[in-house]
């Protein structure tokens, strides 16, 4: 598995413990997603501290996963490094998830 | 500086070829942001030779050729695959964000990316050969204009 989960709360952090969400693994993910996220509380954060490189068909998983989550569920994004923040700039998703620069400035938010 | 990479057409191959072109990349003085856009740039184009030109032909090899000089990276992928529709580059095309979410696309994201990150593309196709060209500027002189392209469309 490529991905941990662990309960805060309200908040279940996925743990992304892979160097890249990219073409070859991005239907693996988005599948992984959606056992790891079902009967998830209302927020879910992605860690993705530990990934490095994004592709579209990976930042096409992770907008597939938030699809996934039950209504009224909310996904945030955390630990986004410099490639990866910018493949969501230059598609205008940062526009649509809620990015945090690290996983501890996701938990100290708080989610409305 | 030149090097030169390829791959099979698989996106487990491309992804080598990525590891092994951002390895070359931090081995040059490049500004780091200018080797990332050159990463995803690359990816991008390579993910659609593989889906597209070289859908069916996964055995079929991919090469690579990137030149570092003082003003530019250029890079110049080429496949033995499908032409592009009609001849010519995917224009930019942005994509509509502002729908409801179980709207928002999952893919399509691909040739704007690569018009964004490229100051200047080049296709062309030679001998069943598909000829993709890509130009950044390091910033180091003066920005090239980008040339329009020889397929405009109507």
């Amino acid at each position: 598995m490529s991905l941990a989960s662990e309960d805060i709360e309200q908040t279940r952090i996925i743990h992304v413990n892979v160097d890249r969400i990219d073409a070859a693994m991005a239907i693996q993910f988005k599948e992984e997603m959606r056992q790891i996220t079902k009967a998830a509380p209302q927020r879910v954060v992605l860690n993705l501290t530990q990934v490095d490189f994004i592709d579209s068909s990976g930042l096409g998983a992770v907008v597939a996963s938030m699809k996934q989550l039950d209504p009224g569920s909310r996904m945030d994004l955390a630990g986004l490094s410099p490639t990866v923040s910018k493949v969501f700039r230059l598609t205008r998703m940062d526009t649509v998830f809620q990015l945090f620069p690290t996983l501890e400035a996701a938990l100290d938010a708080q989610a409305n | 500086m030149t090097y030169q990479f390829t791959c099979d057409a698989t996106a487990v191959h491309v992804r080598q070829l990525l590891t092994d072109l951002r390895a070359a990349l931090q081995n040059t003085s490049l500004d780091a942001d200018l080797q990332n856009s050159v990463e995803i740039a690359v990816a991008e184009g390579l993910n659609n030779i593989v889906e597209h030109a070289l859908k069916d032909a996964h055995g079929s090899q991919i090469s690579v050729d990137m030149r570092v000089d003082a003003a530019h990276v250029f890079v110049f992928l080429r496949d033995p695959g499908a032409p592009m529709p009609d001849g010519c580059l995917p224009n930019a095309q942005a994509a509509d964000l502002d729908v409801p979410m179980p709207q928002l696309p999952e893919g399509g994201f691909g040739w704007n990316i690569i018009h964004m990150l490229a100051d200047r593309l080049d296709y062309s196709r030679v001998n069943g050969v598909n000829q993709l060209k890509m130009w950044f500027a390091t910033g180091t002189s003066a920005s090239a204009d980008k040339p329009d392209g020889p397929c405009k469309k109507p």
